[in-house]
């Protein structure tokens, strides 16, 4: 009997038998779809929570601060920064030096006093800081909605939540501060007579475009280097020095992204010995991803039961279709079938089986965790957070379809085994 | 009977597949780029007024910055040179020189204490010539140039006449034979910002006019702070929309 033979032979069974064969390749498919959306659900909520962690960034980010480090600020995940250290593009290019850093990003801020058009409010002081946002995502920075400002635009911010606060929004109603429009007015100092002095803005408008989870430095708005470049370069010349909180050094801050979470420790200890304070919740991700592990492998083990409990009706559908064929098993023998051939034949059968199921399953299981994805996007939502994005696993999918295979064939093992011993006259006899 | 259970699978996978294709994570809605207009620069030189004096927020709803919110595209920068008191000749030492860093495109200039304070509208025509023509920057900048208000409405004013009406602040002019002087300077001092307009080609704008208009229709007295000597919020819009037709009228014309 060739294979092909085999593969018919078990089709034509699996048809004779549609009551019994849908039901096994339901109860394959329920396990596969469990597992499956278990682990894709639990994929996803570990990205979320890391993500959520490194505050929208990578996880193997590190926030450099313009200042000395503390003596034991390599011991804590947010040392307390030692006194004033101005960075500049020495210093950048210093730390892009340091072994294991993927990428520096520099942050500038500059103080402004912030016009909102929206209701009767107050001016208010706050500051603006930018980055090359063409680099956003090696940025600590989750968009709430709507988008950040386009790299090169002059007229375009995106606002923190403590700007919402300030224009009595919330995060569920953080839509509603896009598309209004703010002014910004860059302070400096000019000489009066009497040896007083004025302070006058350099007043730009501009739209708010997004809105974020995070601060960029402690800064309200979010805005591209050219904006903020135009407001240091006016804010620099003030007569009496006043800074207006202005940092004496160029780039505010620095966010350095390690060549992985392995490395931060590393990385952190070099920018230290170049004399800069350093955070980043190396400690705080680690110790949350063993916990992690600890769920993923508590869910795997519940889909797991499951799938057992699958290999268990597969067994005992195949061991009934046994007994009921006995006289074609007796027959086939008869006419010069060999053991393996029958045993091939049942084997093919469990597969085919377990195929069916794992796709089906799988299918159902991506779909349940889209569902489930959309059900808690939209509490999330409401609470202002960021939603989760169910991706597609393609390890996850294909893992289910293959394992369900196999699982199925080595549940068909005992069966076809016990088929391909039955003699063909006691086969043909018991019938 | 045989084709029933494939016919079924189909049917789930479908379904599924439907169900997965229709739910997608709440994703941030895009907005368009806004396009990048040609740059202004607008500054504005002048006193109290321009300061934002009278306005229940000096700086939101002082008339120059209403003006920089309505009259330009949103790429334009603005910076308010205003000081309270400043003559001709202080603003010339301390305003001039910054605002022409800025290299404006658009100036608007309100300097009217000299009325009260120099009382000289020969010297005054003299030294606003002087900033004006050096403000155009040789016809880079368009200057728009605003007159004196008809300050006998002012409720400083009104406050020293022989027989205030009750409310009015306390009188801090010298007496009503002084106020009779000061209001009968106004226009001389007005004649002389139309010259310098007429000589220079600014932008006039006759506020002086659009006051005394307002008053002819009973409307004058609601553009009026109670703190002396300044419009409220009412008479900073109104200055801004006169201002706002003068910058209007300048752009045009230089197109």
């Amino acid at each position: 009997m060739t294979w092909a033979d085999a593969l018919a032979a078990a089709g034509r069974s699996l048809g004779r038998r549609a009551g019994r064969a849908v039901l096994t390749v339901v109860a394959v498919a329920l396990a596969a779809a469990l597992l499956s959306a278990l682990l894709i659900i639990s994929t996803s909520a570990r990205t979320r929570v890391l993500t959520q962690l490194s505050k929208g960034g990578p996880l193997s980010g590190i926030q450099v601060a313009a200042a000395a480090p503390s003596a034991t600020a390599l011991d804590s995940d947010n040392p307390r920064p030692g006194r004033a250290r101005p960075i500049d593009a020495a210093t950048v290019a210093r730390i892009r030096a340091v072994p294991s850093v993927r990428t520096v990003v520099p942050i500038e801020v500059n103080p402004v006093l912030a016009l909102t058009l929206t209701g009767d409010h107050q001016p208010f002081a706050d500051r603006v800081g930018s980055f090359d946002l063409r680099r956003a995502g090696t940025v600590p920075v989750a968009l709430v909605t709507g988008r950040l400002p386009a790299p090169h635009s002059e007229t375009e911010v995106a606002v923190s939540e403590g700007y919402l606060h300030r224009v009595g929004l919330d995060k569920k109603s953080a839509a509603r501060a896009v598309g209004t429009e703010v002014e910004l007015g860059a302070p400096r100092e000019f000489p009066r007579r009497g040896g007083r002095f004025d302070i006058r803005g350099r007043w730009t408008r501009a739209q708010i475009v997004g809105v974020v989870a995070q601060q960029v430095v402690d800064a309200e708005f979010l805005a591209s280097p050219a904006l903020v470049a135009a407001q240091r370069s006016w804010t620099a010349q003030s007569v009496t020095g006043s800074d207006f909180g202005l940092p004496s050094s160029r780039y505010a801050a620095l966010f350095v992204v390690a060549d992985g979470l392995a490395r931060v420790g590393d990385v952190r200890a070099a920018i230290d010995r170049l004399g800069y304070s350093t955070s980043a919740p190396e400690n705080l991700i680690e110790t949350v991803q063993r916990y992690l592990h600890v769920v993923e492998i508590v869910l795997a083990g519940i889909g797991l039961i499951a799938l057992a409990i699958a290999a268990l009706g597969i067994t005992n559908a195949l061991l009934a279709a046994i007994r009921e064929r006995r006289r074609e098993i007796g027959v086939l023998k008869a006419i010069g079938a060999r053991d393996r051939d029958v045993r091939r034949m049942f084997l093919i059968e469990a597969g085919i089986t377990g195929f069916a199921g794992g796709v089906i399953g799988t299918a159902i299981g991506y779909g349940i965790a889209r569902l489930l994805g959309a059900v808690v996007n939209t509490y999330l939502v409401d609470q202002g957070l960021r939603g989760v994005a169910i991706g597609l696993p393609w390890t996850v999918l294909g893992g289910g379809i293959l394992g369900a295979t196999v699982l199925a064939v080595v549940a068909g093992l005992l069966p076809a085994q016990r088929a391909a011993r039955l003699p063909a006259r006691q086969a043909m006899g018991d019938a | 009977m045989t084709r029933r259970p494939r016919r079924m699978g189909c049917a789930v996978i479908a379904a599924v597949v439907l169900a997965a294709a229709g739910c997608r994570a709440g994703g941030a809605k895009t907005l368009p780029v806004a396009p990048a207009g040609p740059r202004t620069v607008y500054v504005a030189l002048g006193n109290g007024e321009t300061a934002g004096n009278g306005a229940s927020n000096r700086i939101r709803d002082a008339w120059p910055q209403l003006v920089f919110r309505t009259s330009f595209a949103r790429s334009a920068v603005f910076t308010n040179f205003g000081q309270n008191d400043a003559t001709v000749a202080e603003a010339m030492s301390s305003q001039l020189a910054p605002a022409l860093a800025q290299r404006p495109t658009v100036a608007t200039v309100h300097l009217t204490e000299d009325v009260f304070l120099t009382r000289d509208p020969v010297a005054y025509q003299r030294n606003l010539m002087a900033l004006v023509e050096q403000l155009q920057r040789g016809g880079r900048t368009a200057v728009v140039l605003g007159n004196l208000l008809p300050e006998d409405s002012e409720p400083g004013v009104r406050a020293c006449l022989p027989d205030p009406a009750p409310g009015l602040p306390r009188c801090r002019l010298r007496g009503p034979d002084d106020l009779a002087a000061e209001t009968a300077r106004t226009p001389a001092f007005n004649a002389a910002v139309a010259a310098v307009a007429r000589r220079t080609g600014a932008t006039l704008v006759d506020l002086h006019a659009a006051f005394l208009a307002e008053r002819a229709a009973g409307r004058e007295a609601a553009l009026w702070a109670g703190n002396d000597f300044s419009p409220n919020d009412a008479g900073h819009a109104f200055m801004a929309r006169q201002f706002e037709r003068g910058v209007k009228t300048a752009l045009e014309s230089r197109r």
